[in-house]
């Protein structure tokens, strides 16, 4: 597809309205006529041009709940970890081996055909200073990447696109989710978010066409336990009738590009039945279809297991590792692997001794995974040891500050100064080439 | 705190109290209430009645039927006893639909729609979700108890909170047990329902954890139970208080904390006027509080008769929720009932599934209500209420039959919502097979706009604006869809279907989707 630069696309729209425009007496035609201020603010503010078949492509997965690190990446041969562990513990045999110490959780099959094809990297003990056990708290220091006592409103990847992408499209970040992410919250409101991209559109206002119904199938939903889907930010600055007209203007741009691309056919390998993999497949279907999106954004609920762990989180990473693995192969298959890279984290790992309820409890720092071309496979950093002396009241302490692992892929991947975004310098890390 | 006067009161800030303190009203609503000495109304709407409860939804059998239900269950073979559970799930989420459509319409219809709105804070505030409790009458149970302590004693909630076995379930403190403390609920105790993070320490939240061991739950009654045997009765140190700790003293010393009061004064500054308000107001709304040790009802009359509660950092500023847009358009559109099947729909895709909050903090409201596909979305479904769906929709039913990608609450497993989703499938479908799938409009043209108004332009739009926004809003706003009635038949000649499209219109604006 021959993709117009986006100006063209936002002007054309706001010409001939939301859907083709043919009706004076619409809603679409409606809202075009209430919208002519923000028309003439977008006139005044061009637009840079470039087509998004070009540009590299970071895509954020976040496990929310706090992923249980130590039985996701095993330390089979340490013997701390199966002292803390006598029921939850994974055995050596039963693991997936990636060296003499280290193995994957045996649910991770896709993961370990990355490891092995050369696609994977992880690395140990990631986190930050001071590290807070409550969710809310540790999820906003994770999207804001202040330090653990200091709190911010606007998100990482907002402020990148502040600094960024000024004029560029409003889909320069896409979050398939029914909150928008702290992450993502910025000064020039880029981002757009939906649970599926084939409903988000305006219907049809006569109200005929047999698609339109599909939109009433219902997007939004929980996944399990009490700390589900992400969380998002509650605070805008400003009016918020400026911010809901903002939204309404870029709801109507990036909804027709999306559209153009979802109606097309997608010949797409299969994909695993769940909900992740299908947001992963709808995030490689916009990939194919060129849309101008830097930064997608996916998540997974569910990893807060408090009680019974063993069985949720075999099916969680089951999930994890088996939609990554078709995602990753289908970006193969499509020739983008080269510019995508994936990123998957959580908001702390959990406490290193296993809890009376067959569960564990908040804990601190823990691996987190990089996948892509670009990314050196393998194991990475320090991990950070499990003996009494290694550990901070009962968790394991960080021994890479998460802000190290934002700039080097701000820096080598998105290819933009991390310290711009970031505030300061943190040191790059050599799991990704200069 | 100050208190506006009976010279202050005007139509604008009597139509903005019963906005805030009910789910929206009508311009005849709004019309009697400024009529009303404010202070007299404000008595009124804080003081309704907690003694006579609503009829439950007549499934509910307190204790009787889950006791049977465990009885049974130990007489069946193993493969018999996984039928049994698989009908009683359907049955829970059966139930749960009910519930959810049952109380929108005690918002829609209740007399007391502060005791709704104060419910639905509550449950917004003490989120325990479904998905994990999986038991429609312990959700229900506690729906009860919120409603009948709406306007009571913060120290009497919390301790019902801590009691309450939905939330025993959801914050696994059933799973807390003496020598295997689960912190769970102790972290959220604090950090969530009364103090916020920051305000204790990982010791303190330890400690409590061990003086909440053993309050768990009769699982086969669904009611609180204390388990003497569970409970850890060695000494705890919490907030600088030490000895052999339960869980009353718990709850009553962090509500002793000056930061308690003011926590909770925030949060309901922030549910019913505006987030992050002045100090003085804060400070103000938490001395009431503390002078009453912590009874809502003065609270909630201080604060409805504040001048800052009617200032313009209030008025029209608060972004609906998902359900107070949709109970407010069924208000504004003088439809005769909450529509069971779309309500639930609309709920779940505008990201307010009741009974099922996204986390145990609740919804986070205000601008998280808001992306560009779900304003998408309250434009589309405002259409589908005033003017119906035209058409059988085919696809509809085929996306119901067929299904698309699931949204398992446990990955690779079909999930609740997978069978919550089968059930209204199947419904939808016997609808169709009876032919009823079309979708009625709810609006009610002599309401919307009465003949009355009809006679010129203007007075029509006005009418309109009066009848979905209660307000004149910016002229800029009235002349754009003043302008664009020229496209249109004159109003004199218009029947339901004009009426229909204008309301739609009217509904399709950013500012519609503000309180």
């Amino acid at each position: 597809m021959n993709r117009e630069p986006t100006l063209i696309t936002r002007r054309s729209f706001l010409r001939t309205g939301l859907v083709g425009g043919s009706l004076a007496w619409s809603v679409p035609s409606f809202l075009h006529a209430t919208m002519q201020t923000l028309q003439a603010a977008t006139r005044a503010n061009p637009a840079k041009t470039g087509t998004g078949r070009d540009q590299p492509i970071l895509v954020v997965l976040q496990l929310a709940g706090g992923n249980d690190g130590l039985n996701t990446v095993v330390p089979v041969g340490n013997d701390d970890y199966h002292r803390a562990r006598p029921r939850l513990g994974i055995a050596k045999k039963d693991a997936l081996r990636l060296d003499d110490r280290f193995a994957l959780h045996p649910a991770l099959t896709g993961f370990k055909s990355l490891f092995d094809d050369g696609r994977l990297a992880i690395l140990h003990g990631v986190g930050y200073p001071n590290p807070n056990r409550s969710h809310f708290r540790s999820m906003e220091i994770w999207h804001t990447a202040t330090d653990s006592d200091k709190s911010a409103l606007h998100g990482w990847i907002g402020r990148y696109f502040d600094n960024q992408c000024q004029g560029e499209d409003p889909a320069v970040g896409i979050s398939l989710s029914a909150q928008t992410p702290q992450a993502f919250l910025c000064g020039s409101a880029k981002g757009v978010c939906f649970v599926d991209p084939g409903r988000f559109r305006m219907l049809d206002p006569s109200m005929q066409d047999d698609d339109d119904h599909a939109m009433m199938a219902g997007d939004g939903g929980n996944e399990g336990g009490s700390v589900g889907m992400i969380s998002g930010a509650a605070a805008i600055t400003g009016d918020p009738l400026d911010f809901l007209e903002r939204t309404a203007l870029d709801a109507q741009v990036s909804s027709d590009e999306i559209q153009a691309i979802m109606k097309g056919a997608y010949d797409g390998p299969a994909y695993p039945g769940t909900r992740l993999a299908g947001d992963f497949r709808n995030v490689a279907r916009m990939i194919a279809g060129g849309m101008p999106t830097r930064i997608y954004y996916v998540s997974l609920g569910g990893f807060d297991t408090h009680a019974n762990q063993s069985g949720a989180h075999e099916r969680l990473l089951r999930d994890v590792g088996d939609a990554v693995k078709a995602f990753l192969d289908d970006l193969k298959r499509q020739g983008n692997h080269d510019r995508v890279t994936l990123m998957a984290f959580s908001e702390f790992g959990r406490r290193v001794k296993e809890n009376g309820s067959g569960g564990t409890d908040h804990g601190a720092a823990a691996p987190l995974f990089l996948a892509g071309a670009v990314v050196k496979a393998g194991l990475h950093g320090k991990f950070p040891g499990l003996a009494d002396q290694d550990l901070l009241n009962g968790d394991v302490r960080h021994t890479t500050d998460f802000r190290s692992v934002y700039a080097t892929v701000l820096g080598r991947v998105l290819k933009t100064d991390p310290k711009a975004v970031l505030g300061r310098e943190f040191p790059l890390l050599e799991v990704i080439g200069g | 705190m100050k208190t506006i006067q009976r010279s202050d009161w005007s139509r604008d800030r009597a139509a903005h109290l019963l906005n805030r303190a009910g789910f929206g009203c009508t311009p005849e609503q709004a019309d009697a209430a400024a009529k009303r000495d404010p202070a007299e109304l404000v008595d009124e709407l804080v003081s309704f009645d907690t003694a006579r409860p609503p009829a439950p939804p007549e499934w509910v059998k307190p204790g009787v039927e889950e006791r049977e239900k465990y009885r049974e269950m130990a007489g069946l073979t193993p493969e018999e006893r996984m039928m049994r559970q698989r009908e009683i799930r359907r049955e829970n989420i059966e139930r749960l639909s009910q519930l959810r459509v049952w109380w929108l319409e005690r918002m829609r219809t209740g007399a007391a729609p502060l005791q709704e709105r104060l419910t639905l804070f509550l449950h917004g505030h003490f989120a325990t979700g479904m998905t994990k409790v999986r038991n429609a009458y312990a959700m229900y149970e506690q729906n009860r108890m919120f409603r009948a302590k709406a306007n009571g004693n913060w120290e009497d909630i919390v301790l019902a909170v801590s009691r309450d076995p939905a939330m025993i379930i959801y914050l696994d403190n059933a799973q807390n047990r003496k020598g295997r403390p689960n912190e769970n609920y102790a972290r959220e105790l604090m950090e969530l329902f009364t103090l916020g993070e920051g305000h204790y320490t990982e010791k303190d939240i330890q400690e409590s954890a061990r003086a909440f061991s053993g309050w768990g739950l009769h699982r086969d009654r669904m009611e609180f139970l204390f388990q003497p045997r569970q409970h850890d009765n060695d000494r705890k140190v919490f907030f600088e208080k030490a000895g052999n700790l339960n869980g009353e003293d718990i709850v009553r010393f962090i509500l002793e904390r000056p930061r308690a009061v003011e926590y909770l004064a925030r949060k309901l500054w922030a549910f019913f006027a505006y987030t992050e308000p002045e100090d003085e107001v804060v400070s103000d709304l938490a001395a009431v509080l503390r002078a009453s040790r912590m009874e809502l009802k003065p609270a909630l009359r201080a604060m409805f008769l504040s001048p800052a509660f009617h200032s313009a950092r209030a008025v029209r500023t608060q972004i609906k929720s998902p359900v107070q847009w949709l109970v407010g358009a069924i208000l504004h559109l003088g439809a005769p009932r909450i529509p069971p099947f779309l309500s639930q729909m609309m709920l779940r895709s505008l990201g307010q599934e009741l009974f099922d909050p996204p986390s145990v903090k609740g919804w986070d409201g205000g601008p998280s209500w808001i992306t560009a596909s779900n304003l998408l979305n309250r434009y589309n479904f405002a259409g589908i209420l005033a003017k119906g769906a035209r058409a059988i929709p085919p696809n509809l039913v085929g996306q119901f039959a067929g299904g698309g990608p699931g949204k398992p609450d446990k990955p690779g497993k079909p999930g609740k919502d997978d069978a919550a989703m089968d059930m209204e499938r199947e419904k939808f479908r016997k609808r169709v097979a009876a032919g009823a799938a079309r979708l009625p409009a709810l609006l009610s043209a002599p309401d919307v706009l009465p003949a009355a108004f009809r006679a010129d332009p203007d007075q029509a739009v006005a009418r309109l604006f009066d009848r979905l926004f209660q307000s004149p809003l910016r002229d800029k706003d009235r002349l754009a869809f003043r302008e664009h009635l020229k496209d249109m038949p004159p109003v004199s000649k218009w029947t339901a279907t004009e009426v229909q499209d204008a309301a739609h219109h009217l509904m399709s604006t950013p500012q519609y989707q503000l309180t």
